[in-house]
């Protein structure tokens, strides 16, 4: 297991607490930057030297919401390559099928029950840990 | 004796003797004078006697020749001597006869007959004696005599007399007469106005035509035909009469205009011939003139009518339909200006839709689309009534200025149908007095026969102008219901993940106070758990609920069978309740997920309610013609009569339970009504309950 850089992109504190929770109370050794809404992210990833291995992203944000900063990512030549997993308590159909249409590498909806949030996490997690990704 | 007495004497005596002497003289003159006529005579009688002798063997020929009658009678009508002619005048065989004369006048002609003759014997002549008399053929004919005495040496002896049958040149002067007579009643009194014109002269004119002009005989006799004629119609007289005069035609028919005393006009049909002169040339001309005023009025309301209704026939728009109205009207009242208003179904709105007479510009700006209320004047008062209006002057009212030109006479109808109002034609004229109740009653019949039509344009306009409204709403709506869906979703995602927080504060709360938290508070944050869950569920399930219907998910064929028993299989069943499929179910064409949801629901919901030992809940289907009938069956706490319509509808349960949000129900009934069934049920408190639905096959 590989340990990944993680952008989160969340604008809600208490969720970013407790993704950081899940993390520490599973003893993930994970490198999480944090991005408050999609124009901080976007910012982030202007340094290519630097580029996340995932991108866990929630659609409803202030500023530029999760499916705008999707479709600029997509746009990119160098940031496309980048999964990016929608992390939402949406469960519009239309939000889905628009973010399989801009390309997403999976779509989680958050559990109302925080042992189910872990369980999903530690699970998502674990799955991108054993996947190969672009190299830098 | 005194010598004055003798003097006086003397002179006297002078005086008769040179009177005397004059006498003498005289009576010398005279004596002579007669000797000299004596002679004469003398002479004359001589030759006379020669010349008798001569003539009658000269008379003789002649007598024989002659192709009148000729009789010879002696004085008492005995016939001496006749020729051929008079034997077959008075009917004889052969001219050896012995007859009277006298016997051949019928009897009403013996009066006259001894008349004359006596006046034959005085005079010794007769002439233009006219008699009737019966032949011996018995054939009664009517003569003429010229008769005269013949004498003999200054005696009459016989009388001769030339006879002439008259009969038939009485007959026909009589005939002829009694011709003229007719003929001169016919012209007198022919409904057909008669003019004879020598050139432009009027020389004769009957009855007729002088009712027709107002004229007198002796005014028009003053006149010329173009004077009594309007001249726009004087070219086509002209060349009819070039023709007529070089012989080209002998009559010709037009239709013109006459101008009446009163300076009236009014439109003939005139028929004029020639009279020609011996060489051919025109003597006269003859007219026959008849008043075709009402009968061209005729023909002119049938055209405009078979105009009309050809011209809008199988037209829909309104504004066509009313152009062609307003300008047919208006050639017909031969005015320029006529508007038709539409009458709003509350008569207080007139929108006018055509108007001939009114120029392009102000018709695009005040025609269509302009509505004006009805305050006050006379389209209300024919709106209101229903009844038209001649206006026939209307000088003091400044409303009728019209391009800077005061309209005095008006005509106003309302075009009814079903006894509405829904239209008001509205004709007008400058002049005073210009419209006639009878062009008021053909605008008036033009009105009922455009109603129908009209009506139906009105609706047309109607309904294209609901239907172009109903497709914006269904626009407005599809996008509200759009932003709606989202809206839901926005809000059912905002709701929800300060669900999550909360869930997850709760946790870390617990997990970091395992130790120092008692049983009651552990208790406590279960229970705020637990109504987490319930909210997060009742906000999925607004969610879901407003959401049937509005994604269109594509129809598919649903196998219930197999779909319902692996339903069955999943779901949670405690062991005393007995779920099971009575009869195969269909397969129909529908949403997949949201009638598993259906079955779901209802089976869910009957075994949460069982409160028996042994519960069953049974699921069942009947095939009725164009829809599927299930029913699903419990034996559960039933439902009392008085909740069954308040079930289905949102938030509405009626037993509160942790595990039930209340909206379970209408997302049912809105699943089975999207597959255009029906939901039902009957059930008896305590014994159980059956639902019922139907789906569209």
């Amino acid at each position: 297991m590989k340990n990944l850089n993680i952008l989160l992109v969340e604008d809600d504190m208490i969720e970013v607490m407790k993704f950081n929770r899940v993390l520490s109370a599973l003893q993930l050794d994970h490198k999480i930057i944090e991005a408050n809404n999609g124009e901080e992210a976007l910012k982030i990833l202007e340094d290519k030297s630097d580029l996340p291995d995932i991108i866990l992203l929630d659609l409803n944000m202030p500023k530029i919401n999760g499916i705008e900063f999707l479709t600029i990512l997509k746009e990119d030549e160098h940031l496309k390559y980048l999964p990016a997993i929608i992390l939402t308590t949406s469960s519009n159909d239309k939000d889905l099928l628009e973010c399989f249409k801009l390309g997403i590498a999976g779509y989680v909806l958050k559990p109302l029950k925080y042992e189910d949030y872990m369980n999903s996490i530690e699970k998502l997690l674990a799955y991108w840990s054993i996947n190969e990704l672009k190299k830098k | 004796m005194t010598p004055n007495r003798a003097e006086i004497l003397e002179r006297a005596l002078a005086r008769e003797k040179a009177a005397r002497k004059a006498a003498e003289k005289i009576l010398e003159q005279k004596a002579a004078e007669l000797y000299s006529a004596n002679k004469k005579l003398e002479k004359s009688y001589l030759e006379l006697e020669a010349l008798l002798d001569k003539t009658d063997s000269q008379l003789q020929g002649v007598f024989e020749n002659i192709v009148d009658a000729y009789v010879i009678m002696d004085l008492m009508g005995n016939i001496l001597k006749m020729n051929d002619a008079a034997v077959n005048l008075l009917g004889f065989d052969t001219q050896n006869v012995n007859a009277n004369l006298l016997d051949f006048p019928i009897a009403e002609e013996q009066e006259k007959v001894s008349q004359s003759f006596k006046t034959l014997l005085k005079d010794g002549a007769v002439t233009d004696f006219i008699i009737k008399i019966n032949t011996k053929k018995n054939v009664i004919k009517l003569v003429h005599i010229n008769a005269s005495i013949i004498y003999d040496q200054g005696i009459p002896v016989a009388a001769q007399g030339i006879v002439r049958d008259v009969t038939e040149e009485r007959r026909t002067a009589e005939l002829i007469e009694a011709q003229k007579k007719e003929l001169d009643a016919i012209v007198q009194n022919s409904s057909l106005g008669i003019v004879l014109a020598q050139d432009q002269k009027i020389i004769r004119t009957n009855e007729a035509f002088q009712r027709l002009l107002g004229f007198s005989e002796e005014e028009l006799l003053k006149k010329t035909i173009n004077e009594i004629a309007d001249n726009s119609d004087v070219e086509q007289v002209k060349q009819y009469i070039g023709k007529m005069a070089s012989g080209d035609i002998d009559n010709f028919v037009l239709h013109r205009r006459y101008i009446r005393k009163n300076g009236s006009v009014f439109w003939a049909k005139t028929s004029v011939a020639a009279v020609r002169n011996s060489d051919g040339s025109v003597k006269y001309r003859l007219g026959l003139v008849e008043d075709v005023t009402s009968e061209r009025e005729r023909s002119l309301i049938l055209g405009m009518v078979n105009e009309i209704t050809n011209a809008i026939l199988g037209k829909i728009d309104i504004y066509e339909i009313a152009n062609v109205i307003t300008s047919r009207i208006a050639e017909y009242l031969n005015t320029d200006y006529c508007i038709i208003y539409l009458v709003n179904k509350y008569g207080d709105y007139i929108e006018p839709i055509a108007g001939y007479g009114v120029d392009a510009d102000s018709r695009e700006k005040n025609i269509e689309n302009a509505k004006f209320p009805i305050e006050h004047g006379v389209v209300k008062t024919v709106v209101q009534t229903g009844k038209p209006i001649l206006t026939k002057d209307a000088s003091s009212n400044s409303k009728y200025v019209f391009s800077g030109k005061q309209l005095n006479s008006k005509i106003t109808v309302p075009i009814s149908n079903d006894g509405k109002v829904i239209g008001v034609i509205d004709a007008r004229h400058a002049a005073k007095n210009y419209f006639s109740n009878k062009q008021l009653q053909t605008i008036e019949r033009i009105a009922s026969l455009v109603a129908m039509q009209l009506k139906s344009a009105i609706n047309l306009r109607e309904k294209q102008r609901i239907e172009s409204k109903n497709e914006e709403l269904l626009e407005k709506l599809a996008k509200s219901n759009n932003e709606l869906q989202e809206y839901a979703h926005i809000v059912s995602h905002d709701l929800k993940s300060p669900l999550r927080s909360i869930n997850a504060l709760v946790t870390w709360l617990k997990e970091d106070n395992v130790d120092k938290l008692d049983n009651v508070s552990l208790q406590n944050i279960a229970l705020i758990e637990t109504t987490l869950e319930k909210m997060d569920q009742l906000i999925s399930d607004v969610l879901e609920y407003s959401s049937i219907g509005s994604d269109d998910d594509e129809l598919t064929e649903v196998n219930l069978d197999t779909l319902i028993a692996d339903l069955i299989q999943i779901m949670y069943k405690p062991e005393h309740i007995k779920v099971e499929i009575l009869n195969k179910l269909p397969t129909i064409k529908g949403d997949k997920t949201k009638l598993q949801q259906v079955f779901q629901n209802l089976i869910s919901n009957a075994i949460k309610f069982i409160d028996k030992p042994e519960g069953y809940v049974k699921v069942s289907v009947e095939d009725i013609s164009t829809h599927y009938k299930f029913s699903i069956k419990d034996n559960g706490i039933g439902i009392d009569e008085k909740y069954h319509s308040k079930i289905f509808k949102v938030f509405q349960s009626v037993n509160k339970r942790k595990d039930s949000s209340g909206i379970g129900l209408s997302i049912v009934k809105k699943v089975v009504e999207l597959h255009e069934g029906k939901i039902w049920l009957t059930s008896k408190l305590n014994e159980g309950t059956t639902f019922f639905f139907t789906l569209k096959k």
